[in-house]
């Protein structure tokens, strides 16, 4: 017993350094690019990007990493959940601006909720929404053997479209081109965080979030259905063969993942700090971002409360960079090439250990299936 | 009186976490010999073999070639010495053709544009030199098993090695496949070249081999002359003690009938032709029933199709009285079906998950290790913990050894420990020993006719003649996806057997 303890522990040590190394290599990028931008003041900003903002802003600071990471955080775990079971869910755009819809929308419309309801019930509803909006491609790749990629993105263009329309139809502002606000009742409560971070915009939400990022850890290490997920992602032939109904497998799977990013949606705007959607073209960015921080956690959804930390460290850091004279943009290019370098680092490790490994396998075990040639 | 070796090993070491894989080991291949390589599962013959192809390095030990000694650090390097290997699972790239599957990775280049003609024009004289017969422009996905090997054998030849090892080369060809490799192997060595041939077939190895090495548990047993040597003294000395090649079968007791398959008809995918032909046949309570015949014949089909892993067309499946026929997988299982796949890597195990996670992949859900909805994995543990004891299954970390680094026939024994352990009625048990070593073929058999004699029922499906001959009570020979013979094998010769399953004999009552 002591015995396995220890190599869980091993193992996961493993993935962690692998993850930090990543991580360093994103960092040091940064740095190359501050460094071709503006030599002078590259340092100076590097440091302010590495320590989050927090000599800049203080205590504000870390408030705003916390409400930051939030949102990704739970569009991370999200995605993480679909990637074990080896489905491609590429949706979290789409099932994110259906979630921050449904949460707007309820938290406006439905007044006649009391207390607490007032914010609990569009969380819920908005969690439905997205596991409905991810059901689609679900069925089709269960039933009609399509590619999840492509149908998700697919349905990323189509919820942007239906939102942008549903928000002019219902809850439009058209002074500022962006739905209507919140109102006050249905903000999520703070939970004494605002007199903790002055000034920062951290709320009950990202305790939600670490919450679920746990129970989505047992889940999957804990239980039947999570063997069942995780064994379908690793071999369907297998589960076919042990009775294990990976048809509905895939599809509880990616409507999981959906409900998840779109909470992640639905928290951001019951923060009420103000973000309203805009009705415009472009994905939100969260569905992306949680791709990254998934990879980054090598899937593991306590990895992802890490991971997304300290994607939300570097997104605040990067906004106090400015004060050094890099414009914006540069800011945008620096964290997100740190982000997305990171994942894909990470991303070629893991291939090339699992191409090294399928050769090993390969030559130390030869005997194996005939009929496999087709 | 210094002979030179094409190939030495040297104190050969190499470990994995938790085992000696390699344990001091020291190998000569002489010039032009063809040396088998005998031992149980998990004795370390793969390993060896990768240390020398540069897949593993060794912690210690030296090898020399030709004489002289040389540092291996991949298999590139291992092709520049002119040694080549063939594996079991074969590397080719299934939409490619046959030439262009043999010339990738060293692809000559004529004024920047690849030489394709030149590369066949010496494909097709090795091809003639050594008879081995492939059609160079077809596509690999389409070819045989048997073809693809020759491919993969033509692949080393066109690298000029001449140092060939098989890994296990036989365990996938069927019985006609095996003799014109056999005749290959022999070709090859006439010309010179040295060659390593792991087998667990003894039979193969006295036909095919000049000497024999034998490991055991990592360390290197003996090296015999084959030609001074008999089956029994090679087993013995393999696995430590006598093995017996016949299988004592007790007084058959048939009770009722637990399968019941009526007028079943499969259709392939992509042809409309039936690969099951309209077959009918049941299982009693106390037999061994073995599916025969030449690969291909729809026996494969039949299996998948009583499992429900492939859709049937048409017809009736019972079980226990209970009709299936349109029951899923799961249901199957539950209702008394436990099945010991032909396919191990695709059907039997998940490989990136560790042994205990296997071993409960039929019960994980039983409330033998689950608990509102939980699984309890200490209880999962101590469960896999007994079937490593009881099927001897031999693993570097115990029940967290992960599928993917065993053995191959330690994997396999896994697959017939947990089917074996669901206790059902019915058994279906498809090329059980493939791969297996001969004190764990004895074994397997042994676990066969117990479930016989415990009274459950055993559908087995076999290509090896002397596997159907000694095990079953009953034989059904299938040809061209019908049932041409129902046949006692105590009251027939492997000569008449050959006969239905070449489709030359037919059963009248069954035609
Ligand atoms: N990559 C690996 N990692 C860890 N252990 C390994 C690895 N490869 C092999 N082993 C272990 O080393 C031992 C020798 O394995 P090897 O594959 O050489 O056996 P083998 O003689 O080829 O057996 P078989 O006849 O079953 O194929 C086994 O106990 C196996 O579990
Ligand atoms: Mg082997």
């Amino acid at each position: 017993m002591l015995k396995r303890k220890r190599s869980l522990n091993t193992d996961s040590l493993a993935a962690l350094s692998a993850s930090v190394l990543a991580a360093i290599v994103g960092l040091l990028l940064a740095l190359v690019i501050l460094l071709i931008c503006d030599a002078k003041n590259a340092w100076p900003g590097f440091l302010t990007l590495i320590t989050g903002g927090i000599r800049e802003g203080g205590i504000k600071a870390i408030g705003d990493i916390l409400y930051q990471a939030m949102p990704i955080m739970m569009c991370g775990a999200g995605l993480a959940f679909a990637f074990k079971a080896n489905v491609f869910n590429i949706g979290g755009g789409g099932q994110f601006l259906m979630g921050s819809f449904v949460a707007i929308y309820t938290a406006i419309k439905w007044e006649f909720l009391p207390g607490v309801l007032r914010w609990i019930v569009p969380l819920i509803v908005a969690a439905l929404s997205g596991a409905l909006w991810a059901l689609i491609p679900g069925l089709l790749k269960a039933y009609r053997n399509v590619n999840v990629i492509i149908s998700t993105i697919m349905m990323n263009y189509l919820a942007r479209y239906l939102v942008n329309s549903l928000i002019k139809a219902s809850i439009y502002n058209v002074t500022t081109g962006q739905s209507k606000s919140i109102p006050a009742a249905a903000k999520m409560p703070t939970l004494g965080l605002d007199k903790l971070f002055p000034g920062s915009s951290a709320n009950i939400g990202i305790f939600i979030t670490i919450a679920v990022c746990i129970i989505i850890h047992i889940i999957l290490n804990k239980t039947t259905f999570g063997y069942e997920l995780k064994a379908c992602g690793l071999n369907a032939a297998a589960c076919k063969y042990a009775g294990i109904r990976e048809k509905r497998t895939i599809v509880v799977s990616i409507m999981i993942s959906g409900a998840l990013v779109a909470l992640g949606g639905a928290l951001l705007y019951l923060s009420g700090s103000g973000r309203n959607i805009r009705v415009y073209d472009t994905q939100p960015t969260e569905g992306f971002t949680g791709i990254s921080i998934a990879i980054l956690a090598n899937n593991s959804p306590l990895g992802v409360i890490l991971s997304s930390l300290f994607i939300s460290f570097l997104t605040i850091g990067g906004q106090y960079i400015q004060s050094y004279g890099f414009v914006k943009e540069i800011v945008n290019i620096v964290t997100s090439s740190v982000i997305y370098l990171s994942a894909f680092t990470l991303l070629l490790r893991v291939f090339f250990d699992s191409a090294a490994r399928k050769r090993q396998a390969k030559l130390s075990h030869t005997e194996s299936e005939k009929g496999v040639t087709t | 009186m210094d002979e030179q070796f094409a190939v030495e090993m040297q104190d050969i070491v190499k470990t994995f976490p938790g085992i000696v894989a390699c344990d001091d080991i020291s190998l000569q291949i002489r010039k032009g010999e063809i040396h088998a390589l005998l031992g149980e599962n998990g004795a370390g013959k793969s390993t060896l073999m990768s240390v020398l192809f540069g897949m593993y390095q060794p912690e210690s030990g030296t090898i020399k070639v030709h004489g002289k000694p040389v540092h291996i650090t991949g298999p590139r390097d291992a092709t520049a010495l002119g040694i080549g290997m063939v594996h079991q699972h074969f590397k080719l790239v299934e939409c490619f053709s046959v030439v262009r599957n043999i010339i990738l990775g060293s692809e000559s280049m004529k004024n920047g544009i690849l030489d394709l003609k030149t590369a066949r024009k010496r494909i097709m004289e090795l091809s003639d030199r050594y008879g081995l017969a492939v059609d160079p422009d077809a596509i690999v996905s389409d070819i045989t098993v048997g073809m693809q090997q020759r491919v993969e054998i033509l692949k080393t030849l066109y690298r000029e090695s001449d140092i060939l090892i098989f890994d296990e080369p036989t365990a996938v060809l069927t019985p006609q496949e095996i003799e014109e490799l056999i005749t290959i192997i022999k070709g090859l060595a006439a010309e010179g070249k040295s060659i390593v041939f792991i087998s667990h077939k003894l039979d193969e190895i006295s036909k095919v081999a000049d000497r024999v090495t034998i490991l055991r548990r990592g360390k290197k047993v003996a090296t015999l002359n084959v030609a001074e040597t008999t089956k029994e003294e090679m087993s013995e000395l393999m696995v430590g003690r006598k093995v017996s090649f016949t299988v004592d079968k007790g007084e058959q007791q048939l009770g009722e009938t637990v399968l019941d398959v009526k007028n079943l008809v499969m259709r392939s995918r992509t042809s409309q032709k039936n690969i099951v032909d309209d077959i009918s046949f049941s299982v009693r309570r106390g037999e061994i029933v073995c599916i025969a015949g030449i690969d291909g014949n729809g026996q494969s089909e039949t299996i998948y199709g009583l499992t429900g892993i492939m859709p049937i067309q048409s017809g009736t499946i019972t079980l226990n009285g209970k009709d299936i026929t349109k029951a899923d997988v799961r249901t199957r299982n539950l209702s008394g079906i436990s099945h010991i796949p032909e396919d191990r890597h695709k059907y039997g195990l998940i490989l990136d998950y560790s042994l205990k996670e296997n071993l409960i992949l039929k019960n994980y859900f039983k409330p033998s290790v689950q608990r509102y909805a939980f699984i309890n994995w200490d209880k999962a543990e101590t469960y896999s913990e007994e079937l490593i004891e009881k099927y001897d299954i031999r693993t570097t970390l115990g029940a967290k050894t992960s599928a993917r680094s065993m053995s191959g026939g330690n994997q396999q024994k896994a697959i017939i420990a947990r089917e074996i352990e669901e206790n059902s009625d019915l058994l279906i048990a498809v090329q059980p020993t493939r791969g297996l070593d001969v004190g764990a073929i004895e074994f397997v058999h042994k676990q066969l006719v117990a479930q016989r004699d415990a009274g459950k029922a055993v559908l087995m499906m076999s290509l090896e003649l002397d596997e159907v001959m000694d095990v079953s009570d009953r034989v059904l020979v299938m040809f061209e996806g019908k049932i041409v013979a129902d046949i006692d094998p105590k009251k027939t010769t492997i000569q008449q057997m050959g006969l239905y399953m070449a489709g030359v004999k037919k059963e009248e009552q069954h035609a």
